[in-house]
């Protein structure tokens, strides 16, 4: 964490090995400090002074004079812009955001970085803002950006953008027309060409930032803007406190539309509600609580963030998949990605009521029988004040039932997985990660979780479980990027070391992201991010030598290749390399011990630390090897898609 | 059978619900439904039969597939699934098998049970490719065009 001051390990990393020189831990010392003679040799890792002294320098207020980058600092530090995710480039932006003491983590990739910011919104509800340079900085966000359009994350994108004197001209480097390279993947963006109304287009950011549906939002800011300076607010065209360009009103349901509403749930023998992104952006947690409590109805989620209900309510209906096809009435609340029909497990009986923010999407997909335009914590109020008591015994038997059953064939995958004795299978995973988190020594509600990964997560999406707002990050919604994960971890625990809205109970808590090997690859230096801003997170990257489609491709002899790496590959080392620690299990009774090794490391050092688990890519064949790669229902625990 | 499945078309559920006669006094219905795909279901009102011919094409009979839908479709009239799911034996019954490669479903109506039938018989495909989307999703990728990411 930027705010630590504290540079050096309280124990010695030599020591550590020691520890886990046993097995899996024995390799580690390769990776730390070479070998035999070499070892003494070898200078430490160390994080440079600079940021504990970053972290005991006071923030400034900006005031005039005060250039264009500071005049847009100045009014994201207003707005509460939680944090910023950036690599350099577009300096004087990111250092006018850093001066105001918005927390700023600098990683190694614009595209891990932004996928931070993503990550850390989703399970904060707050904004925060990711940075690029010009030309290559920016188009490295490219994937973050379309992964947090599809979770309708409202991510503030900002880019350096050369100069408006030399537009078209190709002069010097990376020159790009920026925002017809964003197009459909934000919900609104602008080339920054006035000096004097970087403060407007700053309104009209975040106006659309914390209204409606969210989405990201993308400003290039050429020299001309970000260096511009104004000696006082005349000279800024537009320059007003957010109250003035922006309201905080949502709209209410209307009496008529609830009225109905209600009648829908009186009748109704098996309703459901499904809860999404939008109970979460718009904090009504407790309205919702009210309502499936007042009237007994069993809650289902789905979306890029889970926990807005927790999993410990016999109404909980997450974990009962089998129950799903059996709801009579579907109450979608904040589902702002919408399913087509067949996509969710509800039965073609049933009837839908729609409650969102915008009317131009409600119908979309899947028909309704009810509309409502409306913020979401206004109409779950207003349905658990106008709703009457209800019993629904028989459903939530069922439900009850219908997760019994789910929870028998994961306990039943899970002994399957066991009787694999040279190689850790998913299963295995997943199972004991559960236990871990839910069922041992912690507290059920205090870990958060960026769940990721492509055949794993299949595993451990069935385990995961959420008892509070923003427990589980979902990394592949929607969009289905597998590769950010590590830098998700990153936003994760950015967010959770600095106790940022539902988070901050848990602050300074380690996280636990979960990744494959396939995506491991593509973010695995922000393990040096997570280091050095002593970020701790227990990193389980499941190792099967492949990427996850390789049974795809097993008759395809000159294709098979693509989809494979060299075998038993030490991203174990990697991290040790990087700052972080490493655990690398072969076994499956090893699994559980280096899991609680690395998360007491993890949380008395500050540090990642990544379990390496070791399968094999033939538990992908379910004949050779089940239960093979499984699939999901959804919503509930396994959903991704929506 | 016309009229409850028109009651689908018309709440949306199906899309182009199209309906044919065919010689014998058969009707066959088409429409696009689940993974928006085309169905089609035909009815015997001679034999008072609703059938899905090959409503899961390439399922070979001692497939583990196979297995698994033919115990969906057994159990649902047994009392292991709950009473509003259950088939009402004096109703309708349900059967399935493979013919021809493919996974085919029917459903005998006894009585004016018509309405009965369709709601049970589109419950029962609903669920049937629930059990194919979480434990054979390489098939439904294969078959029915699911993202495989």
């Amino acid at each position: 964490m930027a705010g630590s001051t504290d540079c050096t390990s309280s124990i010695s990393r030599r020591n550590f090995i020691r520890k886990t020189v046993t097995g899996a831990g024995a390799t580690a010392v390769v990776a730390i400090a070479g070998e035999g003679a070499h070892a003494a040799e070898v200078s430490s890792i160390t994080i440079p002074a600079a940021f504990a002294e970053a972290a005991t320098t006071s923030p400034k207020r900006l005031e005039f004079p005060m250039t264009g980058a500071e005049v847009f600092a100045r009014a994201c530090k207003e707005e509460g812009v939680a944090a910023l995710f950036c690599c350099p480039g577009n300096y004087n932006v990111i250092h006018a955001l850093a001066s105001t003491g918005i927390p700023a983590f600098g990683g190694r990739h614009e595209g891990s970085m932004a996928h931070a910011a993503d990550a850390f919104i989703r399970i904060t509800g707050e904004i925060a803002v990711c940075s690029g340079t010009e030309g290559p900085g920016f188009t490295d966000m490219i994937c973050a950006i379309a992964c947090a359009n599809a979770a309708r994350t409202p991510l503030l994108v900002v880019a350096s953008n050369m100069s408006i004197n030399q537009e078209d001209t190709e002069a010097g480097i990376q020159l790009g027309y920026q925002q017809p390279t964003t197009e459909g993947l934000k919900k609104y963006g602008k080339r920054l060409i006035n000096p004097r109304r970087v403060h407007e287009y700053a309104g009209y950011a975040f106006r659309q930032l914390r209204s409606g549906v969210p989405k990201p939002v993308h400003l290039d800011f050429p020299s001309e803007v970000a260096s511009a300076k104004f000696q006082n607010a005349e000279d800024v065209e537009f320059f007003h406190e957010r109250t003035r360009y922006r309201t905080a009103s949502r709209p209410h349901p209307s009496p008529k539309d609830i009225a109905a509403a209600v009648d829908m749930i009186k009748t109704a023998r098996r309703p459901i509600i499904v809860s999404s992104n939008g109970v979460f952006y718009a904090k009504a947690f407790d309205a919702l609580k009210r309502l499936a409590e007042r009237a007994q109805i069993p809650v289902v989620e789905s979306g890029a963030m889970k926990g807005q209900f927790s999993d410990a309510s016999p109404l909980s209906a997450n974990a009962a998949p089998g129950a799903l096809a059996s709801a009579d009435l579907v109450l979608l609340i904040g589902q702002h990605c919408m399913p087509v029909v067949g996509e969710f497990a509800f039965g073609p009986d049933a009837k839908y009521i729609r409650i969102d923010l915008a009317a131009e999407d409600i119908g979309r997909n899947i028909p309704i029988d009810l509309g409502i335009v409306s913020c979401e914590k206004a109409a779950l109020e207003a349905l658990a004040d106008a709703v009457p008591r209800l019993t629904h015994d028989s459903w939530i038997a069922e439900i009850a039932a219908a997760r019994k059953k789910f929870e028998d064939q994961n306990a039943e995958y899970y002994r399957t997985g066991l009787t694999y004795p040279d190689a850790v299978h998913p299963a295995v995973i997943a199972k004991e990660l559960g236990d871990f988190l839910y069922r041992g020594k912690l507290p059920k509600e205090q870990t958060t979780v960026a769940s990721g990964g492509y055949g794993l997560a299949r595993y451990v999406r069935r385990e995961l479980r959420g008892f509070r707002p923003g427990q589980i990050m979902n990394g592949a919604y929607q969009y289905g990027a597998i590769g950010p994960d590590v830098a998700y971890t990153v936003g994760v625990s950015a967010a959770v070391q600095l106790g940022i809205g539902p988070q901050s109970p848990y602050k300074g808590h380690p996280i636990i992201s979960t990744t494959g090997d396939g995506g491991v690859g593509y973010s695995i230096m922000e393990i040096e991010t997570l280091a050095k801003y002593r970020l701790p997170a227990v990193v389980i990257v499941y190792n099967n030598n492949a990427w996850g489609t390789w049974s795809g491709a097993a008759r395809e002899p000159l294709a098979l290749p693509i989809h494979l790496f060299q075998e038993n590959l030490r991203y174990d080392k990697v991290a040790e390399a990087l700052g972080g620690y490493g655990e690398y299990v072969t076994k499956p009774a090893e699994f559980r011990p280096a899991l609680e090794r690395a998360y007491d490391l993890a949380a008395r050092e500050r540090k990642p630390v990544l379990i390496n688990c070791q399968g094999r890519k033939e538990f992908w064949d379910r004949g050779k090897y089940p239960p093979g790669m499984l699939g999901k229902i959804e919503p509930g625990v396994m959903s991704y898609y929506h | 059978m016309t009229a409850a499945l028109q009651k689908y078309s018309d709440r949306g559920v199906f899309r182009g619900l199209k309906t044919t006669r065919r010689p014998g006094g058969r009707y066959e219905y088409t429409f696009t439904w689940l993974m928006r795909r085309s169905f089609t279901l035909s009815y015997d009102p001679a034999r008072r039969v609703l059938s899905f011919k090959n409503l899961f094409p390439n399922v070979t009979a001692r497939s583990p597939i196979a297995t698994a839908l033919r115990e969906v479709v057994a159990e649902r009239s047994t009392n292991r699934v709950p009473a509003h799911k259950r088939l009402d034996g004096r109703r309708v019954q349900a059967s399935c098998g493979i013919r021809g490669g493919g996974f085919w479903l029917t459903m005998r109506v006894r009585g004016e049970q018509g309405a009965y039938a369709v709601q049970q018989l589109l419950g029962l495909v609903n669920e049937l490719f629930l059990v194919l989307h979480e434990t054979f999703p390489d098939y439904v990728a294969a078959e029915f065009g699911l993202s495989s990411e």
